[in-house]
């Protein structure tokens, strides 16, 4: 076994107050989500981190199992508890393998509350945490960060960084979020004819965008904290497609981050907060749907009332929002392509199945449809299309070793079927498969469905 | 590789039964410290056992009843787990002859009344302070914080109505002291010690209590206006009248003073009759009566801020009263007694000139509802050699320092 083969070292302690209890009684995981739970193993193939440790501790039976016992008073808050929860991406790939119905995303949620509150890791993860939750959620501190790497690149400084001999836990924790910014260059850039740039701004700033003929729906658009950092161009392209396919497109001004990150990573409060926020902005009388164009956002809005379990005047707002949230492919299907058509765009791409749209929202069908609807593009499938790229929020920064080894596997993947370009529909899986293929020295371009969708329309009948 | 080891739930389910145990939520934090587990027992065995291993492996206890006394007080140095009490809630024995009843201590004052009621029209003769809200004070409750409302003028506080207890000490050891009787002190009264102790030497579990006949019938006697410097006489003049008086009440700052004569209908009325042409005030008609009564038991508690219990030798209740009005404070002060309650802002000035008045005149305040940081700020400390002599106690009661530790405001061990 090499070192990587093995899973990271346990570390931290509990705190003072979970000196005898792993969890306090204000929430946790529920004793009657836990109890259905039959122990059967079906989860288990479908576990990445029990594909890459075989330890079953490491897959949600054994997850589970660790958290009944800490209800149970059995375990305490111990490091080596916490890192076997630590450890699950929240990839949800379990969820729908499971014949029981078991809800692990609650269950793992409750526990990351609990461990949040009431577990201190050692300093550096918890600088790190607070760092990232201190940049991510803010687009202005995160296009400050992604210019200064941007910078770094062109001094061929990103060079030096990667030819570094330093190969320790720390430095590896400090290069990845390098590296994945590095990767996350505009990829849909070079494709098509490009008058991209100079719009990008004026669109994510127009608030309303007039439907292409008379409007069949009228959507908001969420732009997300990191997407529309790092792939503000494909909010504008998804507003333009939308238009394009007859829909009246607003862009809510002042939105902030939905929350999911903090929501994944078990800071329930601040993403309680920032979800708040976030309602009562695309709270809009006449709006038909919400278009989501980056899938962790879309999961985390689509869980609805269940954050303001304890809330009840926000979980009616929240649940009545959820009903609304779609993805944009979803809302693509459902317009079907515009009148004029699409144009042709000779190319082979391989579909990566984001766990967040795939596992939590359960959008599969819709993607394949609106891009095999593109003339002359082939799409590819992949072999384990269930299994998580790594990326998962932040777990590609905060366990980048784990991560880095599910990139890799995900990137052998797609090199097998020798496509042109890959298309994901989240932002985190496009850096970090971005990245991962460049790592494995196949660097293609990662999109989102809609750049592809707004190239076809700009090669074919639709000017605009 | 993570193991299940004899984890502290499995101890404290084996000790106490698997539905008594579950982890403790914000809503149990005792004076704002975040205990781990709650734990209620059903059986008297069943505590010792939880507080024998709790004993045997340093984790710390705090017995609770209702619940009522929890939020404010000192702060606990350690509390990992809440003995919640009220599964004991059997009334073990009613000798109505005797006037006694033998009951578990989580048995709630109203639950006791309503026993008692039918069956001999008998009463334990003590006022809860009304709760806020949620449950009901526990017996058990109002023993370990000495609580006792405006009927203590005839009647006393827990101190004069506990004849015996059963109790768990910090090693799991269950004692007991006193008996069934009134005149029943072999050895040193423990009895006496218990009351007031908020759970620091031993975990009482079952209470002998004394009990009265209910009165048929009550009648109030009130007095507007009455100067601060009136109410010691004023007090001469009741004591001087025939009739027996349960509470003595000034309320402040209304000024109004409130007597409660209580028997049998016809001895109520005559006897409130003369005590208004004693006292130059009036009789109050039933319903007004009942309302004056209930002001006597809630106030100060209906309201925000700190309750603090005060007292002074009874010839200074005038000074207590002009006190109380000089920092604008509600209050209500047992006038023949010279104790009383009074409510004041829960911040550190205003409960420091309070303690400095009332110490001023040679009395001492105990808190009652007050913030941690604002208890300990308020509560007289006794001398310092009853100090080291109380230290000498808890620890030979509790040498690991296993039962509330930290919960007295005066400085306790």
């Amino acid at each position: 076994m090499s070192a990587s083969d093995r899973p990271p070292p346990a570390r931290g302690r509990p705190r003072r107050t979970a000196r005898l209890a792993a969890f306090d009684g204000d929430g946790g995981p529920d004793p009657a989500l836990l109890a259905d739970c039959v122990h059967c193993g079906f989860c288990l193939p479908a576990c990445p981190t029990y594909a890459l440790w075989g330890e079953e501790m490491d897959s949600p039976r054994g997850r589970i199992t660790l958290m009944e016992w800490a209800r149970a008073g059995e375990v305490g808050l111990t490091k080596e508890v916490v890192r076997h929860w630590d450890s699950c991406l929240g990839c949800l790939a379990c969820v729908p393998a499971c014949p029981s119905g078991v809800r692990y995303d609650l269950l793992l949620a409750a526990a990351r509350d609990q461990v949040e509150r009431r577990f201190r890791r050692p300093w550096d993860e918890r600088w790190l945490r607070r760092g990232l939750f201190a940049i991510l959620p803010h687009p202005a501190r995160l296009r400050a960060a992604v210019s200064v790497v941007g910078m770094a690149e062109r001094l061929g400084l990103m060079g030096l960084v990667r030819r570094s001999p330093a190969r320790g836990p720390i430095a590896v924790r400090l290069r990845a979020p390098l590296e994945l910014l590095a990767a996350s260059r505009d990829p849909a850039q070079g494709i098509g004819p490009s008058r991209e740039r100079r719009r990008r701004r004026a669109a994510a700033a127009r608030p309303r965008r007039p439907a292409g003929g008379a409007p069949r729906l009228r959507v908001a658009l969420l732009t997300g904290c990191v997407q529309r950092v790092l792939y503000g161009a494909s909010n504008a392209r998804a507003s333009r497609v939308l238009a394009a396919y007859g829909a009246e497109v607003w862009v809510p001004p002042g939105q902030g981050c939905c929350g999911a990150l903090e929501l994944h990573g078990g800071r329930t409060a601040a993403a309680r907060a920032r979800m708040r926020r976030l309602i009562a902005v695309l709270d809009i009388p006449g709006v038909d749907r919400v278009v989501v164009t980056a899938a962790g956002c879309g999961s985390a809005l689509r869980r609805g009332a269940e954050p303001f379990a304890d809330d009840p005047a926000w979980a009616e707002r929240a649940a009545a929002l959820a009903a609304r949230v779609r993805d944009v492919t979803e809302v693509l299907a459902e317009l079907g392509p515009p009148a004029e058509g699409l144009g042709e765009l000779r190319c082979r791409v391989a579909y990566h199945d984001a766990c967040h749209l795939a596992q939590a929202q359960g959008v599969r069908a819709e993607p394949r449809a609106v891009l095999r609807a593109i003339p002359g593009l082939e799409l590819l499938e992949l072999s384990e299309p269930d299994l998580c790229c790594g990326s998962a929020g932040v777990y590609n920064l905060t366990d980048p070793e784990a991560a880095r080894r599910l990139g890799a596997r995900k990137a052998a993947t797609i090199a097998a079927v020798a496509p042109d370009l890959v298309v994901a529909a989240n932002p985190g899986c496009q850096v970090q498969i971005a990245s991962a293929l460049r790592a494995g020295g196949t660097p293609l371009p990662v999109l989102q469905p809609v750049d592809l969708v707004a190239a076809a329309l700009r090669s074919g009948g639709g000017r605009r | 590789m993570v193991t299940p080891a004899a984890g502290v739930g499995a101890v404290l389910r084996r000790a106490a039964g698997d539905g008594a145990v579950r982890p403790a939520t914000a809503r149990d934090r005792v004076a704002g410290v975040q205990p781990s587990w709650v734990v209620r027992p059903q059986a008297v065995e069943q505590v010792a056992a939880v507080v024998q291993a709790a004993d045997a492996r340093g984790w710390s206890v705090v017995p609770r009843g209702g619940g009522g006394g929890m939020a404010g007080g000192a702060a606990p140095s350690r509390c990992d787990l809440v003995l919640d009490l009220t599964g004991l809630d059997r009334v073990i024995e009613h000798v109505p002859g005797d006037l006694v009843v033998a009951v578990e201590a989580g048995v709630t004052l109203a639950a006791l009344q309503d026993r008692l009621g039918p069956a001999g029209r008998q009463r334990l003769m003590l006022d809860a302070p009304p709760p806020p809200r949620g449950p009901a004070p526990t017996l058990g409750g109002l023993v370990a914080a000495a609580a006792a409302g405006p009927r203590r003028h005839r009647y006393g506080t827990p101190r004069d109505l506990l004849l015996g207890a059963r109790f768990v000490l910090a090693d799991g050891t269950v004692a007991r002291t006193g008996g069934r009787v009134v005149k029943n002190v072999a050895g040193y009264d423990l009895c006496k010690l218990l009351v007031g102790s908020r759970g620091t030497l031993a975990v009482v579990v079952e209470l002998t209590l004394k009990l009265h006949p209910a009165p048929a019938a009550a009648a109030m006697v009130t007095v507007e206006r009455v100067a601060a410097p009136d109410l010691v006489p004023l007090v001469a003049l009741v004591r001087r009248s025939p009739a027996v008086v349960t509470a003595a009440e000034a309320l402040w700052p209304e000024r109004s003073v409130l007597l409660r004569v209580e028997g049998p209908p016809r001895v109520a009325a005559g006897e409130a009759a003369l005590l208004a042409r004693a006292v130059g005030g009036r009789v109050l008609a039933p319903e007004a009566g009942e309302r004056g009564w209930s002001r006597c038991l809630r106030r100060p508690w209906a309201g925000r801020g700190a309750v603090v219990a005060v007292a002074v030798a009874p010839g200074r209740v005038g000074e207590l009263a002009a006190c109380a009005e000089a920092l604008a404070c509600p209050a209500a002060l047992r006038i023949g007694l010279g104790v009383g309650l009074v409510r004041t802002a829960d911040d550190p000035t205003a409960l420091d000139r309070l303690r400095d008045a009332v110490e001023a005149m040679g009395g001492c305040c105990d808190p009652q509802r007050v913030s941690p940081i604002g208890a300990e700020r308020v509560a007289s400390r006794p001398p310092a050699g009853a100090l080291r002599l109380m230290a000498e106690v808890r620890r030979r009661f509790d040498p690991h320092g296993t039962l509330a530790p930290g919960r007295l405001a005066w400085g306790g061990p």
